[in-house]
């Protein structure tokens, strides 16, 4: 009667340890481990479009629209030669649209950068998302 | 039997410590903070600002390179001209007359200067204008000048800038190349002791007699207010003394001398820190350039001549003084 005592009240100090591991280390502790970040599209891709230098327009476009996932995408680039009163050197643009779904969000933004050769590199991006 | 019910009550009353135990630690734990994260972002606006400022530094050297190119170009030009109206076969004129002459070329390509820098920062401007951007422009100015023993290419602006959300900067953008050069006579100096040795010798049978010419520059390079010392390579060190020794065959030819071709590669640089270097350079065919000096050290006149330095593009001009020192 003893023993019998000892062994089911082991048992049950077992269990009880083995439910509260349960629920504070599967269940509560998990959620400590979650955080939520929120990063600027925007800067993304300007930082994507620094990393190579002669981007076509749809090149630009499939790119973003890969990287990204815009439903979306109006590029536009222009390169103007500053030394030379302005002139412009190239100049490129493609679109993606897709033709069942119209997209609900747009946004517009105008990435410049000024080469050491004195090209200065106008990106036109026009984005949407559903 | 009561003794037994507290036996029957050990395992219960471990478990129950080290499972309170076990929830004080998870608690203590769940509400303290273990992992810190930081995510990197700023308002649309702020970045924007960020990389104008960026946008504005390398235009800063674009202008210093193009217009520092363009005014050395001009200068280079412009004393090749003034150098022919000079008699340099009067010795005791010919060094007031290139000193004239490379002040009026310092100022002729200081306009060039001016030129190309406001028709660059213009275009800037105008495209910038183009994307929305108000912008004022307070002062500029821009500064080639070419000196006994330094010279130094400069440009500077401040600009105020209101950017599409209304927001409004202003920017002070300064850049400089200092080029400060020196040429160590004393080796000159033994030669031109030997004056009257040598002017009653036969110039073409004095094989091996060369001129060491040490020459100590100082380059800095200031760049929004950092400023950078310039370590002067073997290439830049050569371009010096070639420079140098063009503008010294350029005045031999004038002269009436026969000018052979020097090779313009210096013995050995060295390198002192804090942008000092030494070039030192032994002409190796030096029979006409020594006679000339003499000449020249005869009558008891110093003679001068611009070299160039160029540093990532961008340019910078001094004129050397060879001095008689028995002028003392």
């Amino acid at each position: 009667m003893k023993l019998q005592i000892f062994i089911i009240s082991s048992f049950i100090a077992t269990l009880l340890v083995v439910i509260v591991l349960f629920t504070y280390y599967i269940s509560a502790m998990a959620e400590t481990n979650i955080h939520l970040s929120q990063r600027n599209s925007l800067n993304d891709i300007y930082d994507f479009i620094k990393t190579r230098i002669n981007w076509t327009a749809r090149g630009l476009c499939e790119a973003l629209l890969e990287k990204f996932g815009f439903s979306y995408v109006n590029v536009s680039i222009t390169t103007y030669d500053i030394l030379k009163n302005n002139t412009i050197v190239y100049r490129d643009s493609a679109v993606y649209k897709p033709i069942d779904k119209q997209p609900v969000i747009k946004s517009t933004f105008i990435i410049t950068d000024l080469c050491r050769d004195g090209k200065y590199v106008e990106y036109v991006i026009e984005v949407g998302w559903d | 039997m009561r003794w037994v019910g507290i036996k029957a009550a050990i395992p219960i009353i471990i478990a129950s410590v080290v499972t309170l135990a076990l929830i004080v630690s998870s608690l203590y734990f769940i509400t303290s903070v273990n992992v810190r994260e930081y995510t990197v972002d700023a308002p649309y606006s702020v970045i924007e600002w960020i990389r104008i400022d960026k946008e504005l530094n390398e235009l800063t050297l674009l202008l210093l390179r193009e217009s520092s190119r363009a005014a050395d170009t001009l200068f280079e030009q412009c004393l090749e001209t003034e150098m022919d109206k000079i008699n340099f076969r009067n010795a005791d004129q010919a060094m007031n007359q290139l000193i004239n002459a490379v002040n009026y070329c310092s100022i002729q390509a200081d306009n060039e200067m001016d030129r190309v820098f406001n028709l660059v920062l213009n275009n800037w401007i105008d495209l910038k204008r183009k994307e929305g951007f108000i912008i004022v422009l307070y002062s500029k100015n821009s500064t080639y000048y070419v000196g006994n023993g330094y010279g130094y290419s400069n440009v500077f602006f401040r600009m105020g800038i209101l950017n599409l959300n209304g927001e409004y900067r202003v920017f002070i953008k300064n850049s400089t190349l200092y080029f400060g050069i020196a040429l160590d006579q004393s080796y000159i100096l033994q030669i031109n002791q030997k004056r009257g040795l040598l002017r009653r010798l036969d110039f073409t049978s004095l094989p091996g007699i060369n001129i060491t010419m040490i020459f100590e520059t100082e380059i800095l390079f200031n760049i929004g207010g950092t400023e950078y010392y310039v370590a002067l390579d073997r290439e830049s060190g050569e371009a010096v003394v070639a420079s140098f020794i063009r503008g010294l065959r350029g005045i031999l030819r004038r002269a009436g001398y026969s000018v052979e071709d020097y090779e313009a590669i210096p013995e050995a640089i060295f390198y002192f820190g804090e942008g000092y270097t030494w070039i030192v350079y032994q002409t190796d065919s030096t029979l006409d350039i020594l006679e000339y000096l003499i000449v020249f050290f005869g009558n008891r006149v110093s003679i001068g001549l611009t070299t160039n330095i160029n540093v990532d593009g961008v340019y910078a001009r001094a004129m050397v003084i060879l001095r008689n020192l028995r002028n003392r």
